[in-house]
């Protein structure tokens, strides 16, 4: 008979091991759900596209009986992760009551907001019911930078109140940043802000096109074209450099270098664990592969048989699809460095079997970076 | 608190039980334990004591389930059902049953 240390087992051990025990079983551990579109800002560099138009379509988002179905299940599929994102999820009136079910139904929850909308009442539903993690973007370290990149004015002196709110209520916090062109010297400072705070913190300088999500009226909120968006990414050399500039990212590049195994070539078109072990859910109750891979989208408002109907098929599709033979990524000397993926490319190009140029050069420029910096 | 073998748990109010692929997580989702340092899993026999433990027996009924089971002495069995049931409640995973 196994003793009392033999049944238990703790979550560092396991979630390395759920995840790919799940890939392997095809079974979906990791959801994302986009409550809403809506948000409370309006940034230049958002891939939702035009908030004006979103805005306009919230009567389309499911209702809370809808979505409370769905979580439903997901619990009663496997599902064990599950990210509450948007647009901004708390501008749904109902936010409280979709975070206290999901918990409820054993589903360990990570919430992503824009930090502008915490509340105290929601401060202490996270008390009681703490989630795996509430995650917040600074978008600069000023309120300067901060709107120029949200085009909402007081919406620093909101999201830091936020910030602080939960802080005081010792809610599990992480705190990112995406850089651009107008926040980009912020940069080190907001690592600084997140360390000073003793607050994970991580950045992100890929931007990509608004998507062609069907509510944006195919604009962005950087103007009427969805690449509009584009104007504010770093170039491939400025984006390498700025990681260049943080040591933990710089170690961490350097680690994911060295602990990366030769591996033969897959023939498989994607890597990752979209339709593997993981998918996500729009507000409008589809089923995609991830928040970026936009097909296959498959309704599955009415509950358990179509969510599990729906993940059969995104998990039959995505997973076997092969890569033809022009695409050139899984090939690549420079995998390791990249932050590409077919579904990024395919919002660039069109072509999800096509690599955007950024990649290649960023992935290029942070090899070359991270040699000049050892050598 | 030393657990006796006449003693009857519940599981306690905050813990969800899940089966995810094969296996049975228990999830707590409030309090000082809710966070993901304290997610367990539950092997096969664990989960026939996590079971078990359902407010109306005791350990020693448990025990005697455990022995039509398990082929092992029923003395290594008691014990050990003891030492699970320690670990359970020193985990804040299960509380006496009132009716107990």
């Amino acid at each position: 008979m196994k003793k009392n240390s033999d049944c238990f087992g703790g979550e560092s051990n396991d979630i390395a091991r759920y995840l790919a025990k799940a890939a392997e079983a095809r079974v979906p551990l990791a959801v994302s759900f986009e409550l809403t579109r809506r948000c409370s800002f309006c940034c230049v560099h958002c891939y939702l596209g035009d908030q004006e138009c979103i805005r306009k379509q919230w009567q389309q988002e499911l209702d809370t009986a809808a979505v409370i179905r769905l979580i439903d299940a997901l619990a009663a599929s496997g599902v064990l992760f599950l990210t509450l994102t948007g647009g901004d999820p708390m501008l749904r009136s109902d936010f409280l009551e979709i975070y206290r079910h999901s918990v409820r139904s054993g589903l360990l929850v990570t919430v992503f907001c824009n930090g502008s909308l915490v509340t105290d009442k929601i401060v202490s539903t996270f008390v009681e019911y703490p989630p795996r993690a509430v995650e917040v973007t600074l978008y600069g370290a000023s309120q300067e930078t901060f709107e120029a990149v949200t085009q909402t004015p007081g919406s620093f002196a909101a999201c830091m109140k936020g910030v602080e709110r939960l802080r005081q209520g010792k809610v599990r916090l992480r705190l990112k940043t995406m850089v651009l062109t107008v926040n980009q010297a912020d940069l080190t400072m907001l690592w600084q802000q997140a360390e000073d705070m003793g607050v994970q913190f991580r950045h992100d300088c890929s931007i990509i096109p608004a998507l062609c999500n069907g509510d944006n009226g195919n604009r962005s909120n950087a103007g009427d074209n969805l690449r509009d968006t584009l104007r504010f990414r770093l170039t491939p050399e400025q984006a390498a450099a700025a990681d260049m500039s943080i040591n933990k990212v710089r170690e961490k590049l350097q680690e994911r270098v060295c602990m990366a195994a030769p591996v033969e070539p897959s023939t498989k078109l994607y890597r990752c664990g979209a339709g593997k072990s993981s998918c996500h859910i729009t507000p409008y109750g589809k089923m995609q592969p991830c928040l970026i891979t936009l097909q296959p989208s498959i309704d599955i408002s009415s509950g358990r048989e179509a969510f599990q109907s729906a993940w059969q098929n995104i998990s039959r599709l995505i997973s076997e699809r092969e890569a033809g033979a022009d695409f050139l990524c899984n090939h690549c000397k420079d995998r390791s460095f990249c932050t590409g993926c077919p579904s990024n490319c395919a919002a660039e190009t069109g072509n999800a079997e096509q690599a955007a140029v950024f990649y290649c050069q960023y992935a290029d420029s942070r090899r070359e970076g991270l040699k000049n910096f050892n050598d | 608190m030393k657990v006796q073998p006449a003693d009857v748990f519940r599981h306690a109010d905050n813990i969800v039980t899940r089966k995810v692929m094969d296996e049975t997580l228990l999830v707590p989702i409030s309090g000082q334990l809710a966070s993901m340092d304290n997610l367990y899993t539950l092997n096969e026999t664990g989960a026939f004591i996590w079971q078990a433990l359902d407010g109306s027996r005791s350990l020693a009924e448990i025990s005697v389930m455990l022995e039509e089971q398990y082929d092992a002495p029923a003395e290594v069995i008691k014990a050990d059902m003891l030492e699970i049931a320690d670990g359970l409640v020193k985990a804040g995973l299960i509380a006496l049953s009132v009716n107990s």
